[in-house]
């Protein structure tokens, strides 16, 4: 499946998960950049990024940084 | 003794209704975009709104399945024959439970279609005002009525057998009906306590085998007690 990057709406959504995961917004946005460029790093020079590329890539960068926002980024599509 | 089965009966239904999981699993949803939303109050005032949204539709369905089995009690047409017509849903629900409640993998996802889920939680995501969380709260309890109709016909059959006195029975129907939001207001003050989405979703992955067995068990045991008790005799 081919994928149009939207940085700003993955940034977003990511915003909105750290905040209810009890991230406060100063600290969020730092390392939310830094999970950002980290992504784009990762998946540098692939023609064909898939959702699961980009979730992967994601959720490895997160981990960095917030296992909890890392594992709810990672699950909250499988929740119901 | 017919009070003891009755008894066992509702504790039973009431047991499964507060273990389902749909209804708490969109909750959790609605409740994690509105804490990440907006102010705490709105999230919480979101929430609210949404359990009420169950707790309307589950009252009626439950009210409007009572009333019918009473104006029947009054013509010749005997409950044991309705208690006939459920009893193989109930035991086809036994097996449904651990073997298809539950998606495979170590998820939390449910038997509903994945574009039904995807659905539900696109519906999360934009949720801004009383009303959105109140229609989704009352959208969150239909896909699972096929499980919930027979408990509550089972429940109101034991209940009107319970006593001639209305208050009695009007307790017991208010016990009933909010049963099925105990798992919702678990959650909601687990929020206060600052458990977030990550803590319920690992608590819900964990003991996802034991739930599924754990409500098979209880359906067994349902089907055990009318069999034994109310369709026997």
């Amino acid at each position: 499946m081919k994928t149009i990057l939207d940085i700003e709406k993955i940034r977003k959504e990511l915003k909105i998960d750290a905040k209810a995961v009890g991230i406060p917004s100063g600290a969020s946005k730092s390392f939310i950049d830094e999970t950002l460029k980290g992504m784009e790093k990762t998946l540098k020079g692939k023609k064909v990024i898939t959702d699961n590329d980009l979730k992967r890539a994601i959720v490895k960068e997160l981990k960095k940084y917030n296992s909890d926002l890392a594992y709810v980024y990672e699950n909250r599509d499988k929740i119901i | 003794m017919s009070v003891l089965t009755s008894l066992g009966i509702l504790i039973l239904s009431m047991l499964i209704m507060a273990f389902l999981q749909l209804s708490p699993g969109i909750f959790t949803l609605i409740s994690h975009y509105a804490f990440g939303k907006f102010s705490k109050n709105k999230a919480s005032d979101l929430s609210i709104f949404f359990i009420f949204g169950v707790e309307i539709i589950n009252a009626i369905i439950f009210l409007a399945i009572y009333l019918i089995i009473c104006a029947l009690a009054v013509t010749p047409f005997k409950t044991t024959y309705l208690e006939i017509i459920l009893f193989p849903i109930l035991v086809a629900l036994i097996f449904f439970f651990p073997l298809f409640y539950f998606r495979k993998g170590k998820t939390t996802s449910l038997f509903i279609s994945r574009g039904l889920a995807k659905m539900y939680d696109e519906k999360a995501k934009t949720v801004k005002s009383r009303s959105d969380a109140f229609i989704l709260g009352v959208t969150s309890v239909l896909p699972e009525l096929f499980i919930t109709i027979p408990l509550y016909c089972v429940s109101a059959i034991e209940i009107m057998k319970l006593g001639e006195n209305p208050i009695s029975r009007a307790v017991l129907v208010i016990f009933f009906v909010l049963s099925s939001i105990l798992p919702h207001l678990i959650i909601h003050s687990l929020r206060h306590f600052h458990y977030n989405l990550a803590d319920i979703l690992r608590f819900r992955i964990n003991n996802k085998t034991f739930l599924k067995i754990f409500l098979g068990i209880l359906f067994l045991l349902l089907s055990i007690l009318i069999i034994t008790f109310r369709i026997s005799l």
